[in-house]
């Protein structure tokens, strides 16, 4: 089984040809969708610290209060998943649609000692470590935090706030060589509005 | 001109030396022996389906050695990683489409009219591009030539903790709270506020040396596999590809990425050289290997 005599250059140009248009496709999307360069066969690997797994994916209520730091966000179908990878508008925008649909129980920064025990790990651990720090080394909490109903003990009481909306943010990292600190940059943001219906 | 890698094997002869038995590996095979092996052994983030048929059609072909030169079998191999990746394909690593691009021009040089002089060039071409545009990323990103991206994952990156660690002079202790407190914070913190990463003094200056020294081996990797055959670049194409490997992969293990340029590198090794090309791909597969599995 051979190719004709005309399409043989086929067997030599076809996979280089495919793998320059493949390279075009993703700067195209690192340029206009803020695609990282290390995924999606640009060969781009190794030549910043923008990993995808660097990037920080943020969610946030928005409140008549203020914003309020979703802790754990939900499952939300394969978008949540890629939403760091390639941040596109309409995908950052499906995400927060899908958090401002969502029942959220919003608390104030008083309530964390109260909400310890039955608050995520990690956020624990970083709630420790600021009472370990020393004077001004401590690090900023949010100052109020979104978790799911049935995620706390009913005895600790919500602010009260009123869900207007939610926020996804999608930060890239960015290494500060001279003050020895990663500062993360804010990339995109996604918003959407709580559906309200009147009441009749 | 000709490309004299796509010399058909000596035929086989009983005993003989080591360099006798050595002349008597058909590379084009030997390379896609180990394409084959990376490939069943690389399966990981793919669903149970593409898993399955991925290591029916790889193990197949280990075992029934003549369905390697058969184009469906590679094909069949395309169309499987791009089942797997039709979702994700802008979070698929280098290495997923490298090895879906082999697949391909290995299909394709199977139906050619000189299958060998194919599957040569197609080596030789497809490494030339990957390494080109590795080059040129490198060059034009904003947080790598000044060093910033070395500096960073040296002390940030567990794969690059052997070289800080030796050369970097930081111990595991110094790297362990910085590494805990950006998870903390990165989930919960301030992000605009950064999280500190751990100092070294001599990191400072080992990664100036690896950014330049990674430009220059990629480049140089690129011009010789892009260099017309014959060209002094060309002939000595292996040999900077295998300084480049050991340079790199036995600092930052990256075993399946190394792999597949290994198996393309046999396919397409300088037979100006004797048998030198091929050897070494062999010893960096070997080294790779024991460097990816053996904790240090």
């Amino acid at each position: 089984m051979t190719l004709p005599a005309p399409l043989d250059r086929l067997a030599y140009w076809a996979v280089p040809l495919a793998l320059v248009v493949g390279v075009l496709v993703q700067r195209y999307h690192v340029v206009a969708d803020a695609q990282t360069a290390w995924t999606g066969g640009g060969f781009g690997m190794f030549s910043t610290v923008d990993v995808p797994g660097a990037r920080l994916t943020r969610a946030y209520v928005l409140t008549d209060q203020g914003p309020a730091l979703v802790l754990e966000p939900p499952y939300l179908g394969e978008s949540w998943r890629l939403v760091y990878t390639r941040p596109t508008p309409e995908r950052l925008e499906r995400v927060a649609s899908g958090l401002a649909t969502i029942d959220w129980l919003v608390y104030n920064a008083d309530a964390y000692d109260q909400l310890l025990p039955y608050l995520p790990d990690r956020f624990q651990s970083l709630l420790r470590s600021v009472d370990a720090a020393p004077p001004g080394g401590a690090p900023t909490l949010p100052s109020r935090i979104a978790v799911r109903p049935g995620r706390v003990p009913t005895g600790v009481e919500p602010s009260g706030a009123v869900v207007e909306g939610a926020q996804i943010e999608v930060w890239r990292p960015r290494f500060d060589r001279e003050g020895g600190r990663l500062r993360p940059v804010l990339l995109r943001t996604g918003r959407a509005s709580r559906l309200t219906f009147p009441t009749p | 001109m000709m490309d004299p890698a796509v010399a058909a094997p000596p035929p086989a002869s009983d005993g003989g030396s080591w360099a006798d038995r050595l002349r008597q590996i058909d590379r084009v095979e030997l390379g896609l022996t180990m394409t084959l092996a990376m490939i069943a052994i690389s399966m990981h983030e793919m669903t149970w389906y593409t898993q399955l048929g991925v290591m029916t059609l790889a193990v197949s072909a280990l075992v029934i050695r003549p369905l390697q030169w058969n184009p469906l079998l590679w094909f069949g191999l395309v169309v499987v990683f791009l089942v797997s990746f039709r979702a994700t394909w802008f979070q698929q690593n280098n290495h997923d489409y490298l090895k879906t691009y082999w697949c391909a021009a290995v299909g394709l040089s199977l139906l050619a009219a000189s299958p060998r002089q194919a599957l040569a060039w197609n080596a030789r071409i497809v490494i030339g591009l990957c390494f080109l545009f590795a080059t040129l990323w490198k060059v034009l990103s904003p947080d790598f030539l000044n060093g910033e991206f070395f500096h960073y994952f040296l002390l940030q990156d567990t794969r690059f903790e052997l070289i800080a660690r030796f050369l970097g002079g930081v111990s595991p202790a110094e790297l362990a709270p910085g590494r805990t407190e950006r998870v903390l914070y990165s989930a919960f913190g301030d992000p605009a506020a950064g999280t500190a990463v751990a100092h070294a003094a001599r990191v400072g200056w080992i990664s100036p040396l690896l950014t330049w020294w990674t430009v220059l081996m990629e480049g140089l990797v690129a011009a010789a596999f892009l260099s017309p055959l014959g060209t002094f670049l060309s002939k000595w194409r292996d040999v900077v590809m295998v300084v480049f490997m050991v340079s790199t992969y036995i600092i930052a293990p990256i075993l399946f990425f190394a792999w597949i340029l290994c198996g393309m590198g046999v396919v397409q090794a300088e037979p100006a050289r004797g048998r030198l090309g091929l050897v070494l791909y062999i010893g960096v597969f070997v080294l790779i290997l024991i460097r990816f599995y053996v904790p240090v």
